[in-house]
Formats: structure tokens, sequence, C-alpha cells
């Protein structure tokens, strides 16, 4: 937190223009929020001595860096990460979700939901969104044996784009069970699936890129 | 360029009975148009000096040597005169095929049976022998081009006359040692050039191959560029300015939407860049960028191995972070220039530079991690700077340069036959030197030379061939003089020399491996201490022993060193024709996909995005009719980024026209592949490369307490494979009708959701996903609080010929298209 109690957040992406536009009209709406750091690189919001709360992550930024790398590196400083980005597809958000993003949110989402999502996950808590249960739901391999059977459906319905009163009344339960079967979904996710993905897919990632020498092979002195 | 396939179905009716050499298959070479002339040439000619030398090796002994009367004269000439003949014609006629020398073997025989015929008498005979050697040259043509059929009974007559000339004159065993001798050892030789030259084929077609592959990785490659590139465009730059415009309410946040607009449409009309062909030297360049600097890339060549190029990339990256953390300028020149044998990687910058000695550069990876990695594929680094000059990291690998030439691809395969070659030779002159016994005169000098020369044999045969290769020579030099000085002196101008002719093979194999320089330096030394060694123990005149030492070791390895430089010339050419071939092409592929994918795109935008960017860009007010416009505009150009494969005309209108009434309308597909094609935009046939889909289990049935009606249908049709690709255990038949009813779920999918959309009014959501390939599901629809009727029947009739599951309530529609059992996999 700010002096003041408002929320620091850094953003990194390569059309700083944009986000320019987007942090005074973000202030304007929601004067707790404020974008402190601009940068076009990790790199840059990494040197930067700024302080922030969380950050605000472009997808691809286009600089022969991997997403899901750019996001360990800023959660290793302990920092939440916020997936901003316009392209909502699979592949991507479930790498950047693997490599630890707390969330990720379309640029185009109304500026109530951006300042709701910014504090929640400011706040350590995980921002639910159907982008994030598109990614349990495919991950076979996890949602199977680790997610209750109701806990699956819940997933599902909310991933297929369902209201939580949809899914709640489908289900035949209250909304605030419902909002339970996901919390903790996402959090079975994140204790038992995520690091170990995190590792290998970074590892297998390095060894394509020529980063790390493949297994094997003499280590280099 | 066509690839040439050596590996067509072999005649086995024709020659190469020793498993792993060529067969006459391999020796036609190619369609002429479809070789180069040049190449056709080099062979042609080389083949013709191979042939000329081997004569003269065989007669010039006895022509020096020997007085004939001119009828002999006239017969060789005359001979002589009809092998030219038919060398010429081939070569003019140009048909690029050996097969034109079929003459020669019969010509021969009937020379042979004429000699027999005509009643001189074993003296003459003797003296005439040189006529019988063109039989040499006969066998081998009838072994390499002929059917066994035709060569078999051909080669076994001429043996057979050849056998019985010589033994006009010789006891029958001897006759036939020499006419096993005259026959076979230059087929062993022929061979080992017949080898070289089907790996020169194989070079060829597998050149060609490679260009193939290459191409076809650019060209999908390019297509998933240029979406990336205009993706990118349009998320970055088009998208943001229109969020922007339409959230645009204060003076300060319209200021922001105006640049905005600005630098959208800058980036637009900014020409599409061309990205460096290779990925891993695209990959260095971005990351110059992304660590400030501005880097010059410059590539050379199309291909380097690929743990080279990971190597080199790592140790690149590092010497780039080095010029971004001290050389104190941003402006840094990447050089790569690289081949399938060689690799140079530099980083250049004219910044401030350091003192190699210093402590400086141990700190920055010049020690440890950047030839760390060089150093792990076997490359070399070279560094030069100096304080205010700049710095130069030049990294490298392979690329051993010599003049002298070298068959890398050639010579490098394992070639057991090189031994066996060695040992059939061995063996013949053994027996030749055995049967000859009666001219060596000092047994123990002949004695110790034949045991050299075996010692030196065996370690070829067990021993590194390439370890030994200086040991081995000088060894076999040493027995050569033994030998010479051995055996009577005045046989040096007669066959009983055999110990010659033994090194002649090793000389051979030694240059064809591209151990030219021992090859040569054995045969010439050889010569050299042989005519010495003639003219010591008093032998036949100094000229005609140095001719006789110099046509018989000098002149045939010769020959063979042509050959090689020719086989090495033409695979370099054909190499670089490939890669040319490969480039050019690429090149054509790289701009119709610009092109195509920027036509297409542009297309989409200008309806409304375009003008929209453009009055934005000069706007100083914005009605609420403008921003509504904006935010419409947005809301389409999202779908077509994010939905293409969903958003066809009447699709992208419905959602307009339900964002109008102020529906939210949440469109997403996701690329299986990227390259492929959309169904319905175009005529190329579905692609084998969609990934297959795995079967999955059926959708968990979910309880559902309030669901109005629940229906579920299965479409008989589409689950079973159709009738054309019943054959479902071929893997490219199953995923093509996996694919293909990936696509029919696709099109159903685009009409229910145009069905849907008009029910989307005030205060409703839709929800469409598209995910083929990952769950169970295809897509799923959600329509939360629909504001009309839903249009039950045309729903049904859409959704007919693909497996859903489709539960309608009063409050919402939930529609979940399954994905269908692999017809490869039935169950």
């Amino acid at each position: 937190m700010g002096p003041d109690g408002s929320l620091r957040v850094g953003a990194v992406d390569d059309a700083p223009v944009v986000l320019a536009g987007l942090a005074a009209s973000l202030h304007t709406a929601h004067p707790d929020i404020r974008i402190v750091t601009v940068a076009r690189h990790v790199e840059e919001l990494l040197a930067s001595t700024e302080a922030v709360d969380l950050v605000l992550l472009d997808l691809e930024l286009h600089d022969g860096t991997d997403p899901a790398d750019n996001v360990t590196r800023l959660t290793d400083r302990d920092w939440p990460v916020l997936i901003f980005t316009q392209d909502l597809r699979g592949r991507l958000v479930a790498r950047a979700f693997r490599a630890g993003a707390a969330g990720v949110l379309s640029k185009g989402e109304d500026l109530d939901v951006v300042a709701e999502a910014v504090r929640t996950v400011a706040a350590g808590e995980p921002f639910l969104s159907r982008e994030w249960a598109a990614v349990v739901a495919d991950d076979s391999a996890l949602s199977g044996p680790l997610l209750a059977p109701r806990e699956v459906e819940a997933v599902r319905l909310y991933a297929a784009g369902m209201k939580l009163a949809s899914v709640a009344r489908r289900l035949g339960v209250t909304d605030e069970t419902v909002r339970t079967y996901l919390l903790r979904a996402r959090r079975k996710y994140e204790s038992a699936g995520r690091p170990a993905y995190t590792k290998t897919d970074l590892y297998i990632r390095a060894v394509e890129d020529g980063m790390l020498p493949p297994p094997g092979s003499p280590p280099a002195s | 360029m066509r690839a040439t396939s050596t590996q067509t179905p072999p005649d086995l009716g024709t020659g190469g009975s020793i498993t792993g050499l060529p067969t006459s298959a391999d020796l036609r070479w190619a369609d002429p148009e479809d070789q180069q002339w040049v190449d056709r040439l080099i062979i042609r000619v080389t083949a013709a000096v191979m042939v000329f030398t081997w004569w003269l090796v065989l007669t010039s002994p006895t022509l020096l040597t020997g007085h004939y009367p001119w009828a002999y004269e006239a017969t060789g000439l005359g001979l002589l005169a009809a092998w030219y003949a038919v060398l010429v014609t081939a070569a003019v006629r140009g048909s690029g095929n050996l097969r034109i020398l079929w003459p020669l073997p019969p010509l021969v025989l009937v020379l042979l049976v004429g000699m027999l015929l005509v009643p001189t008498g074993p003296p003459a005979l003797q003296g005439q022998v040189w006529l019988t050697h063109p039989a040499t040259i006969a066998v081998n043509i009838g072994l390499l081009i002929l059917p066994w059929r035709v060569a078999l009974p051909l080669i076994v007559s001429i043996a057979t006359a050849l056998t019985l000339v010589h033994s006009e004159w010789m006891h029958l065993p001897q006759a036939i040692a020499q006419t096993a001798a005259i026959m076979v050892g230059p087929y062993v030789v022929f061979l080992i050039s017949g080898h070289l030259l089907a790996r020169l084929l194989q070079l060829r077609a597998a050149s060609a191959d490679r260009a193939t592959a290459v191409v076809r990785a650019q060209e999908s490659r390019h297509l998933a560029d240029q979406k990336a590139y205009w993706d990118r465009l349009i998320h970055d730059h088009v998208l943001g300015a229109l969020v922007l415009g339409h959230r645009a309410t204060t003076e300060e946040s319209l200021a922001h939407a105006r640049d905005a607009a600005r630098e959208a449409l800058a980036s637009l009309e900014a020409p599409a860049a061309a990205p460096p062909q290779d990925d891993w030297v695209r990959r260095l360049d971005l990351f110059a960028r992304s660590r400030g600097l501005v880097p010059t890339t410059v590539v050379v060549g199309l291909w380097a191995p690929p743990e080279v190029s990971r190597a080199l990339a790592a140790a690149g990256r590092q010497a780039i972070e080095n010029v971004a953390r001290h050389a104190g300028v941003t402006a840094v020149r990447i050089g790569v220039t690289q081949s399938p044998d060689s690799v140079v990687l530099t980083i250049a910058d004219d910044g401030r530079g350091f003192d190699l000695e210093s402590v400086e550069s141990t700190r920055m990876g010049l020690n440890g991690s950047i030839p760390g990695h060089v150093h792990a594929v076997g490359g070399s680094m070279r560094v030069t700077s100096a304080p205010g000059h700049g710095t130069t990291v030049t990294l490298g690998w392979g690329g051993r340069s010599s003049s002298a030439p070298r068959l890398p691809v050639l010579a490098s395969s394992p070639w057991p036959s090189q031994q066996l070659i060695v040992l059939v030779w061995a063996a013949i002159h053994g027996t030749l030197g055995a049967l000859y016994l009666d001219g060596v005169v000092r047994p123990w000098l002949s004695a110790s030379g034949a045991l050299l020369y075996l010692a030196g044999l065996a370690v070829l045969l067990l021993g590194s061939f390439r370890r030994f290769v200086p040991a081995v020579c000088v060894g076999l030099l040493a027995s050569s003089v033994l030998l010479a000085a051995g055996a009577e002196p005045i046989d040096a101008a007669d066959g009983r020399l055999w110990f010659c002719g033994a090194l002649l093979p090793l000389v051979v194999v030694l240059i064809l491996v591209g151990r030219v320089v021992w090859g040569m330096a054995l045969g010439l030394g050889s010569a050299v201490l042989v005519t010495g060694t003639w003219l010591a123990l008093g032998g036949p005149p100094a000229a005609q022993a140095a001719a006789v030492a110099a046509l018989q070791l000098v002149a045939f390895p010769l020959v063979c060193l042509l050959l090689g430089v020719a086989l090495n010339r033409t695979a370099g050419r054909i190499a670089q024709a490939g890669e040319e071939t490969a480039r050019e092409r690429i090149a054509e592929s790289e701009s119709a996909a610009r092109i195509a994918e920027g036509d297409r795109r542009r297309a989409a935008l200008d309806r409304d995005a375009i003008p929209l960017l453009h009055r934005l860009r000069s706007a100083t007010s914005l009605s609420k009719e403008d921003r509504e416009a904006l935010r419409l505009a947005e809301g389409s150009t999202r779908d077509l980024l994010v939905a293409a494969p969903l958003v066809d005309d009447r699709v992208r209108l419905a959602a307009a026209e339900a964002r109008r009434r102020g529906a939210r309308v949440s469109l997403s597909a996701e690329d299986v592949d990227p390259a492929a094609p959309i169904p319905g935009t175009s005529s190329r046939t579905s692609s084998d490369r969609a990934p297959r889909v795995s079967p999955g289990p059926a959708p968990r049935g979910s309880s559902r307490p309030d669901s109005g009606s629940t229906s579920r249908a299965s479409s008989g049709a589409a689950s079973r494979p159709a009738p054309g690709a019943s054959s479902g255990s071929r893997p490219g038949a199953s995923s093509r009708a996996a694919a293909s009813n990936r696509d029919r779920a696709l099109l159903s999918l685009r009409e229910v959701v145009a069905l849907l959309l008009p029910a989307c009014g005030e205060g409703s959501e839709i929800v469409v996903r598209w995910h083929p390939g990952s769950r169970p599901e295809t897509a799923s629809v959600v329509l939360d609080a629909p504001t009309c009727r839903i249009p039950q029947p045309e729903l049904s009739r859409a959704l007919r010929p693909v497996p859903h599951e489709l539960t309608v309530t009063a409050d919402d529609l939930f529609l979940r298209l399954l994905d269908e059992p692999d017809p490869g996999h039935p169950g």
C-alpha cells in the first residue's frame, strides 16, 4: 500500500500509449488505484525502484521473452501478477496460470471489473474468472484425480460462461456453495498442480530455447 | 528442384553383387533435364579420363619395351579408335547414361576370339598382350551397366578367352590368376568410385528432400508469423485505441485516445516487417531489443544443426547481455553465417571496449559461460577488444576450411566394404606374387617387403583407419622398396611387378576418402623409390623405369584425385543449388503469406475499425453515439481476433446487432493449428496436421433439478466414418475424419450462434467458446436471460449433424457440442 492507502500498480505492456490512457481513466473512476510504473519490459519494471502492490502484465510482450517466464520473474519478487490482455484464449493463459499468475483480465473489461480484480488480487485472493476455470477444466490430468466431481462440474459450467447463480441453480445449491467449490478447486490447483507444472514447463522451454543444455549433455563450465 | 530418388526399386537383375556397393541402377544417374549440365560434364569427363588412364597404365609398360609388327599396332590403334568413338558418342549424345557404353564388352570379346583364331604362335601373342587389356574395362563396364543375364555370359566368355590367350605362353594356373587379377582389380577401384557416385546421388536427393521440408516448415511458419503480426497489431494498437475511445469521457482521456488512434493507424500503414528467417537468430534479435539495444542482424545461409544453434544462441545471449551492460552504446551488430557444416556468430559493438587482460573480462562470462556453451558442441570463441575501440565476439563451429578436396558427406558414412576391397586386392596380388616367385632374386628382401606390406594391411583392416594413416603409409613405402629390390630389375616393365599394383588400391582408397595428401605421398614416394631402386640395381634404362613407375603409381591416383575434386565440387554445387531454390521459395511464400493475410485483415478492419480510428485521431469531442460506435467496433474487431474461425459475416452482423441492443456477447475460438485453413474460407482441403482428438470420456451427467427440457442427440451419420474414410486404421485417414467431424461441428456452431444472437437484448449475455481437441466437448454456448423466444425447431435442425447436449430453461440455455470418438479407435 502507498502512504495514502492507495493500491500501487505496476504495468508492463508494449503499447504504453494505451496503458497511459487506461491509467488516467482508471484513476479518475477509482482514485484508490494508481498505476505508478509503466514499463515496456519485465526487466524494466524489475529495475525500477518504485514499490508496487501488484503487476498488470500483458501476456505477450513480443520482445522474445516467454510469457510464463515473465510471470515467474515477477512472482519471484512476491508481486502478484494479474494478466491483462485482449486475447484470453487457452494455451497462453494456461501457461501463465501454471507459472503462478493470480488472474487474467480482459483489457476491454469494464473499469469497475478491472478495479475489483485489482483489489481482489492485491488482497491476496485469487480472482475467479471464466478463463481460469477453463484452464482447470481443460487440465484433465489435474481436475480428474484432484477435484471432487461436484467441483469439476462447477468449474466446467463456470468455464462455459455461466454466472454463479445459474451454476448454483443447475447444481441445486446456493451461490455461496458454488463459490466455495470454485475457491476450493482453485486452491487445490494452486497447491498441488502448479509448482510441478511450472518447473517442468520452464525447464522444457528453457531447453528448447537453448538457455539450458539438454539432459545428458556435458555441463557447461 | 525435383528430388531424384536413388532408392527407387533396385533392379535386382543387374550388377553389384557385393552388399552395400552400388548397383548399376545407382549409376544410371538421373534424368538429363533434371541435372545441371556442368555436373553431367564433370562426371562424364572424369569417367572418360579414368578409363583412358587405366588403359595407359596397363598397356604402356609393354608398349615401352616391345617392338611389334605393324599389324598389331594397327589393330591396337583401331581398337583404341573404336573405344573413343563410343566414349565421344556417349558425351555428344548427352544421354547422361553410362548404358551407352554397352558395345564395348562384345567388341573386346570379338578381339580376343580373333587373337585366338589367328595362328601366330606363343611368342608373338605374348608381345601382343597389351591388346588384351581392354578386357579389363570391358568386364567392368559389363558388370556396371548390363543386366546380369547379358553381362554374365559375356564376362565368362571374355574370361575364358583371356585365359586361353594367356595360357599360350604360361601354365594354366598362372593364366587363371593373371586373368583374375586383370579383371577383378580394376573392378574394385571402379566400385569405389561408383559407391561415391551413388552417395552423391543420395546427397542430392537428401538435399532436395531437406529443401522441401524446410520450405514446408517455413511456409506454415510464414502463415503463423503473419497471423501473429496482425494479431499483435490489432491486440496492442487497434483494440487499445478503440477501448480508450469509447471510454473517453474527459478531455484528458480523449487526448490519450487520440494518441493511441494515431499510433494504431501508423502501425497499420507500416509495411509488415519481414522477420529474419531463422528462429534462433530471430530470438537473438528480439533478445537484444528486449535489452534496449538496436541490433542490425544479417543472416547468411539457411540451416544450422540444432544443437549447435542452441549452444551458440545461449552464448550469444550472454554476449548481448554484456553489450547491454558494459558497452555503453545501443547499436549492436549480429552476424550469422550458417550451413550444416559450419556456423559463425558474431556479436560486435563500437562501445567502450575493455582490456582483455583486465579483471573486467572475467566478469563478463568470457572465461566461463560463453566458452562453456561453445566448447560443449566443439566450437571455438574469439574475442577482440581494446579500450575505446569496441568489442567483437566471434563464436564459431565446424568449417575446417581447406583447399584440399574433402568429401565430408560422401566419406563419412561407415563403409565396411572398404576393408573388403583392400582384402580382396591383397589376396589377388598375394596369389600373383606367389605364381611369379621365379622372378625373385633376393628372397629375403622380397619376404621382408611382403611382411611389411601385410602388417600395413592388418593395421588398416583391424585398427582405426584414420589414426594410423601416417604410420601405415611410411610402412607401405618401405615395403614397396624392399619388394622392388628383391625382384629382377629387368622385370620392371613386366606384369610380374605385382607389388607395384599392390599399393594402388590403398592409394586410391586414401584419396577417395579424403586423405589426399597421404594418398598422393604414398603414390609419388613409392614411384620415386621404386625407380631409384631399379636404377641402383642396374635395371632398365632410367626413362623407361621412371615412366613405368610414374604411370603405375601416380597417374591413376591423380585421376582419382580429379574424381574426388569433381565429386566434391558437384556435391557443393548440389547443396548450394538446393539452398538457393529453397531460399527463393521461402521468399515467395513469405511475400504470398504477407499479401494474403494483409488483404484479409485489412478488408475486415476497413469496414468499421479503420474509419473510426481516423475520426478518433482528429476528434475534439466525442458524442455518446460516437463512443457507442467505438464500443461496437471494438467488440467486432475483438471477435475477429479471438474467434476468427467462428465469425463469418452473418455471425459478425448478428453479434453487432446484439451488442447494439445492449447484450453482452463473448465469442472465443481456440486455434488448433494456426496455419490450418478455416473451413468455408478456403478451398484447400483440411489438413492432416490438426492434432488428433483424444477420444475422451462421455461427459459426466449433471444433475439438473429444474431443467425444463433436455435433449440429447447423437448423430449417426457423423459418428460413423464416411465410406471414403472407412480404412480407419490409417492414422492419416482417421485424423482426416476427425478434422472433417470438427469442420462439421464448427459449421453447426456458427449456425446456432447466428440463431441465438437475435435472442440477446438488454441485460442478457451470451458466451460461446469453441475449443476443439481439449475437452470432451468441442464447444459450449451459454445464453443467459434471453430476451425473446429461442427458435427451437431451427436450433435442432442446425444441431442435427453433431452429437450434442442441450438444456433450455426459462432463464437460460446451455449447449455442449460433444467431441466425436476418433473413428480410428472405436469405443
